[in-house]
């Protein structure tokens, strides 16, 4: 199984850990990085070298949104595929992050199955 | 401040002391005049009198001159015509002789003249009428005899000496009854003048009280004032404390909301979020497993959601999320469209991007939510209109419904959380409006300063 390169955003360390430690055990995903909040998230991602081709980013930050990392990956060549993981999962808030170019919101509290099912869904062509 | 009793009375006393002063002097003004009234009419009556009984007098004599005249002539000539001037001067004389006795009867001093006046004049015509009687019965020397006699002579020497007396007397007594009556008037004169000069120092002392009343009244006017002056900035120095206490509580109270809802989200949603990866997990690794084994695993994430779900509920109630991940628009509609869904009535939104601090914009969600349920509890409408704005450098709220409405002065204003939301408001430097009358529904507005930056929500581009 080829692997999912993956760049997570996420200001909670336990919350980081599950979710990387899970993913990784669960679908092909390969945390590339991390980062806490928004300004280290685009620096990452957009530092020459660094590449990844999923971005999972968490909407509450300790500072900044993952909306503005989003806004601000937007027209860089970055990641091929787009999730926001949030605990705000309402109906305008899905409707704001597609608009912001994520290719899906997933609940991060109830569509956490769902994530897991989306990421292996993105890898298996790259089987 | 206000001016003592001992002055009022001593106004008092000195009013009325001006009021018996002013009597006074009316009445020695009065009696001067009436007694000299009197005295004037008296003596001018007397004096009239005076006149009167000397042209009387003089009349007299000047027909006793006459009746001895035409007599003469008649003895001279023997002719009638000097005896019709004779007679009409007898008839004269009797006429005059009467109007001498009505006037002298009052008069004690003139009397004996008066007396001898009559007593001359009947004798002479006497003589005059014997001398006559003698002459038409032909005694020539008779009436010759009596002529000779120089009693006629006599006569009338006596008589012209009283009447001169009578005449000097009475011209007299006129000068001196002149001399009287023009005293009078000046003494009336006199009083009068006084009288006049009195009321000008009365009124020079009312205008002078006037005036000082006038200057006491503005004395007290400025304290007063100065007052009043004091008393306003207190109350505006009270307020703006109050507004900052309120704002300071306010904020005391969102700070602490956020903290909590901070805590609840970090800590709490990361222990849920990590327990509900752990068994995703956990149901991959195991596989297959035992019904219960899978029903116990099902009933865990169920338990794990309502936590989730509970969370979730008291962390929007402290602090919308909407409001700081979506901007006020969209955090408004949001509010409005879920109010909409739960109090089941029609909610209409007009929502233009306005440029608001943070702190204003919670404010204004505050507001909006405070006012929903003000309307969900109290007022039974069936139709709801939110709208915002931006004019001139103001951002306008507004929350009208077409419930039942109140009357706004008569609710007490802590009512509906009324007066705290007008704090609120006023505490960023803006104001409140509530217009509503029974069965007119009810209109919240707000109108509060727009932030100097631009107005555009984060995530509206």
């Amino acid at each position: 199984m080829a692997v999912l390169t993956t760049f997570i955003v996420e200001d909670n360390p336990l919350i980081l850990d599950t979710l990387v430690s899970a993913l990784q055990e669960l679908t092909p995903v390969q945390v590339v990085g991390s980062a806490a909040d928004e300004s280290h998230a685009v620096a990452w991602l957009q530092q020459p070298g660094h590449a990844c081709e999923l971005l999972i980013v968490d909407i509450v930050l300790k500072s900044g949104s993952g909306l503005g990392v989003l806004r601000r990956t937007a027209h860089s060549t970055g990641p091929e595929r787009r999730v926001v993981l949030t605990n705000y999962a309402t109906p305008d808030v899905r409707a704001a992050c597609r608009a912001l170019g994520a290719d899906r919101v997933f609940d991060k509290s109830s569509e956490l199955d769902e994530l897991i099912a989306y990421c292996e869904d993105v890898a298996r062509p790259h089987a | 401040m206000l001016p003592g009793r001992t002055p009022e009375r001593a106004r008092l006393r000195r009013t009325r002391l001006a009021l018996w002063l002013a009597a006074a002097a009316a009445v020695v003004v009065i009696a001067i005049n009436e007694i000299g009234h009197a005295r004037a009419t008296q003596t001018l009556q007397t004096l009239s009198e005076r006149f009167e009984r000397r042209l009387i007098v003089t009349r007299l004599w000047r027909q006793m001159l006459e009746a001895e005249s035409g007599q003469r002539g008649f003895l001279l000539t023997g002719r009638d015509s000097y005896l019709q001037p004779y007679r009409a001067a007898l008839l004269e004389i009797e006429d005059s002789l009467r109007k001498l006795q009505g006037l002298h009867l009052d008069e004690r001093r003139l009397a004996p003249q008066i007396a001898s006046i009559e007593e001359t004049t009947r004798q002479k015509m006497a003589e005059l009428a014997a001398t006559l009687d003698m002459y038409l019965d032909g005694r020539t020397e008779q009436w010759h005899e009596l002529m000779l006699s120089d009693i006629g002579r006599e006569k009338m020497d006596e008589l012209r000496r009283a009447v001169r007396q009578v005449i000097d007397g009475e011209t007299r007594r006129i000068e001196a009854g002149s001399v009287d009556a023009f005293g009078a008037l000046g003494r009336n004169r006199l009083a009068i003048n006084m009288l006049a000069l009195l009321a000008l120092l009365a009124l020079a002392l009312f205008l002078r009280n006037v005036q000082r009343l006038d200057r006491a009244q503005a004395a007290h006017d400025m304290a007063l004032r100065t007052e009043r002056d004091r008393l306003e900035a207190t109350v505006i120095h009270r307020t703006a404390e109050l507004t900052e206490l309120t704002r300071h509580l306010q904020s005391a109270r969102e700070d602490e909301r956020s903290r909590l809802a901070r805590e609840l989200h970090d800590e709490l949603g990361a222990l849920l979020t990590a327990a509900k990866l752990e068994s995703a997990r956990l149901k991959r690794n195991l596989g297959p497993m035992p019904p219960e084994a899978a029903e116990r695993l099902q009933q865990l994430n169920r338990t794990l959601d309502m936590g989730i779900a509970l969370k979730r509920r008291i962390i929007e109630d402290l602090r919308p999320s909407s409001l700081s991940n979506l901007g006020l628009v969209a955090a408004l509609e949001i509010l409005a469209r879920e109010f909409a869904q739960r109090a089941e009535l029609a909610v209409h939104t007009e929502l233009q991007p306005v440029a608001l601090d943070e702190d204003a914009q919670m404010t204004v969600y505050r507001l909006v939510q405070e006012s929903l349920t003000n309307i969900a509890k109290y007022a039974q409408a069936s139709e709801v209109s939110v709208s915002l704005s931006q004019h001139d450098g103001q951002v306008q709220v507004g929350v009208r419904d077409n419930g039942i409405g109140f009357d706004t002065s008569a609710v007490r204003a802590s009512a509906h959380g009324l007066l705290g939301m007008r704090y609120r408001v006023e505490a960023e430097g803006g104001r409140l409006q509530v217009d509503s009358r029974p069965g007119q529904g009810c209109h919240v507005r707000a109108w509060l300063p727009q932030s100097c930056e631009t107005a555009q929500p984060a995530t509206q581009e």
